[in-house]
Parts: C-alpha cells; sequence; structure tokens
C-alpha cells in the first residue's frame, strides 16, 4: 500500500507540474540546486548534465515517470525503487523551495524501500535478504513515529494550539484554505476539539500503534489526512501520510478488516433484497 | 593437500553465520545511531544539537532532512504575498522606489489553487513566498538558534549568522530569477533593467473579533531590487499578476 500511495503521489506531481518543468527544473527557471551536493562530484555532477537542457529535463523526468509505473505495477520493484529514489531525490535538492514536508518523507521512505522485498518474492528466515527486508520495515515504523510524535511535541509549545485556536488561524491563510469553508472555523467548540484533538492524537501515536487501539488509531490518522487533503490542499503531503499509515496494518489486520468489510457488504445486499 | 577450514562445507556454513550475525548487529547499531541522530535532528534546540550539529548536517541535515514543526509551534496565520516591480533604466537609478505599477504575484496563484485543488498553483506558488521568507529570516529553524543566541548562547551566534549568509545568497539568486521570469510573463521584458520585490504581510483576524472584525489589517516588507536577467524563460504563470 505504501509502495501505491508513494507511487501515486509521484505521479501526481509529475502530472500536475510536468507543464511547469522548464521553469521548475530547468535551466533557464528558478532551479539553483545542484546533485553534487547529496552524490558527491562525480556522480552529482553526472546527474547534473540533465538539467542543463531543456531536453534534458524532460528525459529525466520520462525516466522518473517510467521508474513511478514500474514501482506502482510492481514491474523489476527494486530498480524501479533505486531510479525513483535517486531521481525523486534529485529533483526536490535541485529546487528545494518547492519542496514541503511530504516530498521529504517520499525520498526517505524510497531509501527505506530499497531494503524492502518485492511484494510477490518470498522471504524465508535466516536468510540475509529477510534480515534486511525486516530491517527496512523497521525503519519505516520508526521514521513515522518520529513524524507524528514530534509534530505533536511540537506544538505542544505553541501558544495558539494550546489556546485551541490553531485552526482558526491557519483556516484564514489563502494558501492553506478554502474560503467557502471558513465559517466552520468560526466555531469554537469545533475548533476547540480539532485543535486539542490533533495534538492528542499525535502525542498518543507512537503509544497507540504498539497497542490493541492500533487500527482505530490508523483509521483517525487516515481521516485526518483526508480533511488536511480537503480542507488545506495539501494532497501530495496527504498521499504519503495515509500510505505510511495503511503501511503498519499488518497482513493478517488486513485480513480482518477484508472479512469485516465483506460481511458489512453481504449484510447491506440481505437488507436491500429484504 | 588438506581443505582449508573456510573450503569445507562447515567452514562456509560458519562464515555464513558469521557474516549474518555481523549483519544482525551492523545493522541495529546502524538503526540505533541514524534514528538517535534523526530525533536529534528534528527535536529542540539543545546542548547535544549545538554540539553535534556540524556532524548533523553533514549526515541527517544532507540525506535525510526532514522538519516537522508542521504549522507548530505557532501555525503560519499571515498571507505573505509577493509584489514585484519591473524597472526602468530611470527608475533602477532614482534614489526611491516607486510607489505605483506593483503587481502581486502570490494572491492568484493562491485563488486558482483554491478553484482547483488538484493542480500544481499552491505549489507554484511557494518558491517565491519561500525565498523572500527565508531571505528576511533564514527560514523557521533559524528562529530556534536566533533565540539561544539571544539567551547568550555563542555557538548559536555562530551558527545562526552562517544560517543568515546561507540563506541571504541562495534566495537572492531565486528571487533574481522569479523577479526576471514574471517581468518577461508580464511583458516587461525590453523596459526592465532591475526587479524590486515586496512582501505584503496580510495579518489575521484574531480569535475573539472573528464575529466583529471584517478587515485585515496588512503592510509591506522591502525586501530588495534584483538583476534582470532577460534568459529566464517565460513560464506562464505570472500573466495574471493582479496590478496594485
Amino acid at each position: 500500500m505504501l509502495q501505491l500511495f508513494t507511487g501515486i503521489c509521484v505521479l501526481y506531481r509529475l502530472a500536475t507540474e510536468a507543464r511547469f518543468a522548464f521553469f521548475l527544473w530547468g535551466p533557464n527557471g528558478i532551479a539553483t540546486g545542484s546533485a553534487t551536493l547529496l552524490f558527491g562530484a562525480w556522480v552529482g555532477s553526472a546527474l547534473d548534465i540533465f538539467f542543463r537542457s531543456n531536453s534534458g529535463v524532460v528525459l529525466f523526468l520520462l525516466a522518473i515517470t517510467l521508474a513511478a509505473i514500474g514501482y506502482v505495477a510492481g514491474f523489476c520493484t527494486r530498480l524501479a525503487t533505486l531510479t525513483l529514489a535517486v531521481g525523486f531525490t534529485v529533483l526536490t535538492v535541485r529546487s528545494p523551495f518547492l519542496v514541503d514536508s511530504g516530498d521529504s518523507l517520499i525520498s526517505i521512505v524510497l531509501c527505506y524501500l530499497i531494503l524492502v522485498l518485492p511484494r510477490k518474492r518470498e522471504s524465508k528466515p535466516g536468510r540475509w535478504q529477510t534480515w534486511l527486508h525486516n530491517v527496512g520495515v523497521v525503519a519505516i515504523t520508526m521514521q513515522t513515529v518520529i513524524v507524528y510524535a514530534t509534530a505533536g511535541l511540537w506544538k505542544t509549545s505553541g501558544r495558539f494550539w494550546m489556546e485551541g485556536t490553531a485552526l482558526y488561524y491557519v483556516g484564514q491563510v489563502a494558501e492553506f484554505s478554502e474560503p467557502s469553508l471558513r465559517w466552520l472555523f468560526a466555531n469554537a467548540i469545533l475548533v476547540n476539539a480539532l485543535t486539542w484533538g490533533t495534538i492528542l492524537f499525535q502525542l498518543w501515536f507512537p503509544i497507540a500503534i504498539f497497542s490493541r487501539f492500533r487500527i482505530p488509531w490508523l483509521i483517525c490518522a487516515m481521516c485526518m489526512h483526508v480533511g488536511i487533503a480537503v480542507f488545506m490542499g495539501l494532497v501530495s503531503f496527504s498521499l504519503v501520510m495515509i500510505g505510511v499509515d495503511l503501511f503498519l496494518i499488518t497482513d493478517p489486520e488486513y485480513e480482518v478488516i477484508a472479512a469485516a468489510l465483506s460481511r458489512a457488504s453481504a449484510g447491506v445486499r440481505h437488507l436491500s433484497r429484504a | 593437500m588438506a581443505e582449508s577450514e573456510t573450503g569445507s562445507p562447515a567452514g562456509r556454513i560458519r562464515l555464513k553465520t558469521i557474516g549474518y550475525r555481523a549483519l544482525q548487529i551492523g545493522s541495529i547499531l546502524a538503526l540505533t545511531i541514524h534514528f538517535a541522530m534523526t530525533v536529534l535532528w528534528v527535536g529542540p534546540f539543545n546542548p547535544i544539537k549545538v554540539h553535534l550539529n556540524g556532524l548533523l548536517e553533514k549526515t541527517t541535515g544532507r540525506y535525510f532532512s526532514q522538519s516537522w514543526r508542521i504549522f507548530a509551534p505557532l501555525p503560519v496565520t499571515t498571507d505573505d504575498a509577493v509584489l514585484l516591480r519591473c524597472l526602468t533604466p530611470r527608475e533602477a537609478a532614482a534614489p526611491r522606489l516607486p510607489d505605483e505599477g506593483w503587481y502581486d504575484i502570490s494572491t492568484p496563484l493562491w485563488i486558482r489553487f483554491q478553484h482547483d485543488r488538484f493542480s500544481a498553483w499552491s505549489r507554484l506558488s511557494r518558491p517565491q513566498t519561500y525565498a523572500v521568507r527565508t531571505y528576511l529570516t533564514a527560514g523557521p529553524d533559524a528562529v530556534l538558534w536566533f533565540n539561544a543566541c539571544q539567551g547568550g548562547s555563542q555557538p548559536a551566534c555562530s551558527v545562526y549568522q552562517s544560517m543568515i549568509e546561507s540563506a541571504r545568497q541562495s534566495s537572492g539568486e531565486i528571487l533574481t530569477r522569479i523577479g526576471s521570469a514574471a517581468c518577461n510573463d508580464l511583458g516587461r521584458s525590453q523596459s526592465t533593467a532591475r526587479v524590486a520585490l515586496r512582501l505584503r504581510r496580510t495579518w489575521p483576524i484574531s480569535w475573539s473579533q472573528r464575529s466583529s472584525a471584517t478587515q485585515r489589517l496588512s503592510e509591506d516588507l522591502p525586501v530588495g531590487v534584483y538583476e534582470y536577467r532577460k534568459e529566464i524563460g517565460t513560464p506562464g504563470i505570472f500573466r495574471d499578476g493582479a496590478r496594485e
């Protein structure tokens, strides 16, 4: 699921930003960053060659698009993940003022996903590939815990968060709000509940996901990110966060959820026939 | 000749076991160190962070850079719109910037984004806003170092100083390019010699006045006058710039 959501997120960004590619990453655009910062003089300079001409930019974006499609479809997964991790990170370094937290998380998660076994590959205990797969899974889990815990802890030192009015103020910012829904954020009960609820939810996340509250907590997390996408317009950030939330659901839990959904749909069908 | 210990099946198995154990211990150690450094990187200002800042910048900050201060401790509360004025050679030489003919190059992008959530308009408005904010304050992370510097920490002062210098250099170059692209988009490529930028900060209506106040207050902050580069393309995104 994480693979699907991060892949879709990259494809979404490419689809919406491709027509401005020369301005965002081209030699006569706003980009000033160099891949040498991350990959050193040799590899970095080789990667920078793509950005010396507009046709190079097109070629680079095409390679990332193909890698993202392969990554989502599960075709040559390891190679696709590696290409996507390098390619997407280079784009973020090239134009750092374009990047948001979701992009940073995609780059980091893609690095860990290189260790994770492809979907259809069998994992046998005692093999080094299986061990590295587990290392990748632990790393993604730890990273997710850090995201929620840090976001929650920082909020506790903010005046507007503690007063319970932070979301009212965010709701007035043109970049992150929907004017037709501003009236909602003037309601004291709703704003207080959502602001304090967010802090409580994020602070308890590291404990909740290792307890029997894991599934309800993850459902809340996904609802919160759907809300962020709708109300604040942070679509790509929300997609990748929903991806990491879904990653924390285990295979047996997916089976339980699927069984429950199938029982529910059977019940609805039975009721509609009656 | 006797078979070496590593060449025999038992030897190979022992080598594999040692390799596997080394991988296990090595990866556990690497994960522990990596995430300890990540926690330091994303966490608040503290003595260990100051002490290890150089190492953190070269490792976590470079390869796993992240900030989870999402709208915290203080959320974004102001609309920071970038205003632009393409200056003719005569205006560029004058001691004072003109009062009229400024274009708002941020608000039209936000409005477009509000009409189409699944678009790049919000992201396209970020470079100019973030670059101006960075130019003026060196970014949100610099606030921690600035506060510590104000509190008397000498190492924090030197970190803050280097952050300001680096921020001014990187954002200055980006603002030059954005300003040039906007003047090209506005059809001023023939007459422009330099580009002036301002930040219009619009403050929110406070919570206590939410039902009585209707007008949000705003102020204009001067940012600077930048070089104009004709070779920068015409992206077509600033054509709707709202004239003041």
